[in-house]
């Protein structure tokens, strides 16, 4: 796709050491002082591990507790503090920043052609905020723990609770500054940072979903921001904002809340489905087919999120007029995310087809989102929800988009990148065993819960009816092999760091603009700005 | 840093003031005004909320809210209006005085958008005071005729969010202007270089504009 | 983005602002009905705008910028626009008659039985409670949070004796169209209220002129075109009771007569 023009200054080939971005400074202050974007990414690649490990034992932890229907390992408090460390862990810590501030960190320079993002001390200012909240939240999640559930209901989080929400609160408040400045970042560098020749349709489709992501944490965080300034306003100061005895509206905090995060599922999915979108032409050897319409979906979907939050809502006393609408926009979210899928799809047509690893991740990624996806399309039907809502069905289907999209993409993005990050290649064998692992074992864990929801168990109990055993026996059991998919992934790329082979610059023989650099890059990127004269992947 | 020629940015002339990873002075400047906005963005869904919150509960006590209103100096906050105003419009003539290189009068400008911005800051902690001589402070001792004291008291805790939330803003101004006074008094700005008093000053107009709708919404809302 | 602008176009926005500011100020204390609040914010919006497109210099950036600066205002209202879209509608479903044609001469409603609940007629029943109504502004008695409001469209009293009294109100423009209401000791009153204003109003009757002791306060519901009917007793004492809307109890308040 791009076409290397001949340098503008003088660089000097230097016979012996290969520099990159990895060698060319040593130390821990070389890392911490950083204000390389590629450096940045592996802070960031570190601290969501751990907090990925966190949320993980905490999901472990609920999945033993449901094994039996009386409870037997945690108590009613216990399982409280649980489902609402893992929620409040796995969003904000993890899924919120996963992919952006990890891939699209390193890559969406690399991809523009430019030699770092727009505000580099920034983005480093970012990692330690994010650092810092999040040290803050998960000290408040363990010494003393909450239980309101990661939404924070009102009156739940503001009369009843007597556990540390106003600390939570605080720590979510300070990573969602994180969020804005990493989202501001992106959008600035984007706009003004673009190699020669790159003009908007012809920027890779990973570039246009981490855009549209950007666009959206930077319009909803703040709105979250100030839901939860509100709550612990109305907490420290005990007076009535969203209290009704005091004349407040509990409702007000769902609409603001949730104006935050439904959005933030898009902020969750849109830069999985751009790992996808440069997966699968890497792998087929044809650029995506319909490539304007896969990069204005991406928008559609950043757009059409911000509408539909009232669907959340539908229970809760919001007017029935309002659900109504919020009810029909909610299906407007399925013509965008079919779009992708179907011009994902068309893309393997007369494609030559290699099928490693990545693409693994990618096929079962449209196979898990079309399942999430389908029964999203039910959960907005405004009689079924009546009926759904707060069930085990809820779970499953966001589990389905979160886990089976985003969390595989990561892996996925993971897999496909790794060779450009550390310059080696993973050990394919073991790679593709754990893609089949996590598939399976993700399946089993969550269609049961489908089964359960359907049938009527309610979410955040931590006993229930024994008829329902079975299949939380069958979810229990799908956690392990799933928790064994992700062991092995954290062991043999571990491994490969010193004893895989050594990548070439472009081991997939992928046409992305990223590819055409060595591995690992250089410290700014490229030998020369990059001129580019057609769109991605085109042959 | 030690890096060899190979990693090496291509350097292009300006003597150095641009950043490693910018082409030009002119891409520089433009991306450091189109940040602030970006940030400007997130700051109006901010107060977004907060304006949302209060139409929501001014739909729904209007009698309550309008007596609440009807305890507003309005006088101070007209002089306020004006004052902040007048900061702002001094804000702009410093930009100007920098793009023409106008040393003392950037100086100058800079010094009076400052103390103008401490004077809001001085009047509104005197209204906050006289809140204080009301009793009109949310919480126990709240005192508020009946009987709407509980519906004018969710006016006053979004009255004082909303108002504490301003300030915080206007006194973080206040603070990067004072930096651009700092490097304006070590002639660091000039024809070729101030992009920084620039974008201080649209995050200070943007100070401006948000007073602009808490006036009317908090003191003159009162039929 | 770089030129130097005149020194007047400054100073000229300058003294826009400043005067328009003094006029809205002004306006606040002048009684223009309802377009108080429309004036005053298209005052604010202008200036706002002034400030943007002339002093910040919006009107000199390249298309995509203006899109960038524009971007936060419309968010802001698509916001603002759909959590109103459940606040403005959240009354019609349960008390609103909009739909319901009722033929001339032919009795409004049935009759509800004594001792059940009466919201009538409804046109159509959510299948869940609004949890969320607007909490009544100056609830009467008790401390706020234990709230002694007889519960919305039930009797307050044990069946009763005597004669049933039927009463057609309606609200509109802030006020009511009677401020004299007489029925019979101990009798049961029927009231159907109409509410012909966009805003919400409700009908409540007290012991006291204060409105402190309530005999009945009724569910709030906003029109236009919405009605209610209310069912209650009426005193066994005679007198001069008083009857208001508790949202907009100086405007909306009349004698409730009992003989």
């Amino acid at each position: 796709m791009a076409t290397i023009a001949q340098p503008v200054g003088q660089p000097i080939e230097q016979p012996g050491r290969f520099t990159h971005y990895l060698n060319s400074e040593y130390g821990i202050r070389s890392w911490l002082f950083t204000t390389d974007h590629k450096r940045i990414a592996w802070l960031y690649v570190i601290t969501l591990t751990l907090a990925f490990g966190l949320g993980a034992i905490a999901a472990g932890l609920i999945r033993l507790a449901l094994f039996t229907p009386q409870g037997d390992v945690v108590t009613a408090q216990g399982y409280d503090e649980l489902f609402t460390m893992h929620g409040v862990i796995m969003v904000w810590l993890f899924l919120i920043p996963s992919i952006p501030a990890t891939f699209g960190n390193f890559f969406l320079p690399i991809m523009l052609g430019a030699r770092d993002l727009a505000f580099p001390r920034l983005n480093l200012l970012s990692w330690y905020i994010y650092v810092f909240g999040g040290a803050w939240v998960v000290a408040a999640l363990v010494y003393g723990g909450v239980d309101t559930g990661w939404t924070f209901y009102t009156p739940y989080s503001t009369e009843y609770s007597h556990t540390n929400v106003v600390p939570t609160e605080m720590g979510i408040f300070i990573v969602g500054f994180s969020t804005i400045l990493t989202a501001l970042n992106f959008i600035v560098t984007t706009h003004r940072m673009r190699a020669p020749g790159l003009t908007w349709f012809r920027l890779p489709l990973f570039v246009w979903t981490i855009y549209a992501t950007s666009l959206i944490m930077l319009l909803a965080t703040p709105v979250l921001a100030i839901a939860l300034l509100l709550l612990v306003i109305q907490r420290v100061w005990t007076v009535g904002i969203f209290d009704p005895s005091l004349g407040g509206d509990p409702l007000l905090f769902q609409h603001l809340f949730w104006f935050y995060s439904h959005p933030a599922v898009y902020i969750m999915i849109l830069p999985a489905m751009g790992v996808v979108s440069e997966i699968i032409p890497s792998f087929t050897r044809r650029p995506v087919f319909g490539y304007k319409a896969v990069a204005i979906s991406s928008f559609g979907l950043a757009i059409v999120g911000f509408l539909v939050w009232g669907h959340h809502m539908f229970t809760s006393g919001q007017s029935i007029y309002a659900s109504m609408i919020f009810s029909v926009m909610s299906f407007l979210v399925a013509i965008f995310s079919a779009i992708k899928v179907f011009n994902w799809t068309f893309t393997f047509f007369r494609g030559s087809v290699w099928l490693q690893t990545p693409l693994l991740y990618a096929l079962s990624f449209i196979g898990l989102f079309v399942m999430g996806g389908l029964t999203g399309l039910y959960l907005a039907t405004l009689p079924l929800d009546v009926h759904l809502t707060d069930t085990y069905f809820v779970i499953a289907h966001f589990h389905y988009i979160m886990v089976g999209g985003t969390l595989s993409m990561y892996l996925g993005a993971m897999h496909y990148w790794w060779p450009k990050m550390t310059g080696r290649m993973y050990p394919e064998l073991p790679a593709k065993l754990a893609a089949l692992l996590l598939f399976a074992g993700f399946n089993l864990t969550f269609f049961p819960q489908y089964v359960l929801g359907a049938l009527g168990m309610p979410r955040r109990y931590w006993s229930y009816d024994p008829v329902y055993q079975v299949w939380n026996v069958l979810s229990s059991a799908g956690a392990t092999v799933l928790a064994l998919g992700y062991i092995l992934p954290f062991v043999y790329l571990l491994w490969s760091l010193k004893y895989g082979e050594k990548a070439g610059p472009n081991p997939w023989g992928s046409k992305g603009l990223e590819w055409q650099t060595s591995s690992p890059p250089p410290r700014f990127n490229f030998r020369a700005t990059p001129v580019i004269t057609q769109r991605p992947h085109t042959q | 840093m030690p890096e060899d020629a190979l990693s090496t940015p291509i350097l292009r002339g300006e003597g150095g003031r641009v950043d490693e990873q910018f082409e030009t002075v002119e891409q520089q400047q433009t991306t450091a005004v189109t940040g602030l906005w970006v940030f400007l963005g997130t700051e109006v869904m901010f107060f977004g909320g907060l304006f949302l919150a209060f139409l929501v509960y001014r739909l729904v006590y209007p009698q309550a809210f309008i007596e609440g209103t009807e305890h507003q100096n309005v006088l101070i906050g007209t002089i306020n209006t004006i004052v902040i105003t007048t900061s702002s419009l001094a804000m702009r003539l410093a930009v100007r005085a920098a793009q023409l290189g106008q040393r003392w009068r950037l100086r100058g400008f800079l010094v009076i958008a400052i103390n103008l911005g401490v004077l809001f800051l001085v009047l509104k902690g005197v209204e906050y005071y006289q809140h204080y001589e009301e009793s009109l402070i949310p919480g126990h001792a709240f005192k508020f005729p009946e009987p709407f004291a509980a519906q004018a008291q969710m006016y006053w805790i979004l009255y004082f969010v909303a108002t504490g939330l301003h300030g915080l803003h206007l006194l973080v101004g206040i603070g990067v202007l004072s930096v651009m006074f700092f490097f304006a008094m070590l002639d660091k700005f000039g024809p070729e270089y101030y992009t920084p008093v620039e974008v201080s000053a649209n995050y200070w107009h943007f100070v401006d504009i948000v007073w602009t709708f808490l006036f009317p919404v908090l003191y003159l809302l009162r039929w | 983005m770089n030129e130097v602008v005149p020194k007047r176009v400054y100073f000229t926005v300058w003294i826009v602002i400043v005067v328009l500011s003094v006029v809205n100020a002004a306006l606040a204390f002048v009684r223009l009905g309802p377009f108080n609040s429309a004036v005053t914010m298209l005052i604010a919006v202008f200036n706002a705008f002034l400030i943007v497109w002339y002093v910040i210099g919006v009107r000199r950036y390249p298309p995509l910028m203006k899109v960038i600066v524009a971007i936060g205002f419309v968010w802001m209202g698509l916001m603002i626009h759909l959590t109103m879209a459940d606040y403005l509608t959240r009354a019609w479903s349960t008390t609103t008659t909009r739909s319901v044609t009722i033929p001339a001469g032919k009795a409004p409603f049935e009759e509800p039985a004594l001792g059940s609940a009466t919201r009538v007629p409804t046109a159509a029943v959510p299948p869940y409670e609004p949890t969320a109504l607007p909490q009544l502004p100056g609830m009467p008695g008790g401390q706020i949070g234990v709230p002694t409001i007889v519960p919305t469209g039930q009797i307050a009293a044990p069946p009763a004796r005597g004669r049933t009294v039927r009463i057609e109100l309606s609200a509109s423009n802030a006020s009511f169209d009677k401020d004299r209401i007489v029925v019979p000791t101990g009798s049961t009153v029927i009231v159907r209220f109409t509410n012909d204003d966009p805003v919400f109003h409700n009908f409540s009757v007290y012991r006291d002129a204060a409105g402190q002791r309530a005999i009945f306060v009724g569910q709030a519901i906003r029109g236009p075109g919405a009605m209610i009917v209310y069912r209650f007793r009426a005193p066994s004492k005679p007198g001069v009771y008083l009857f208001r809307c508790d949202i907009h109890p100086v405007a909306m308040r009349g004698s409730f007569v009992v003989k």
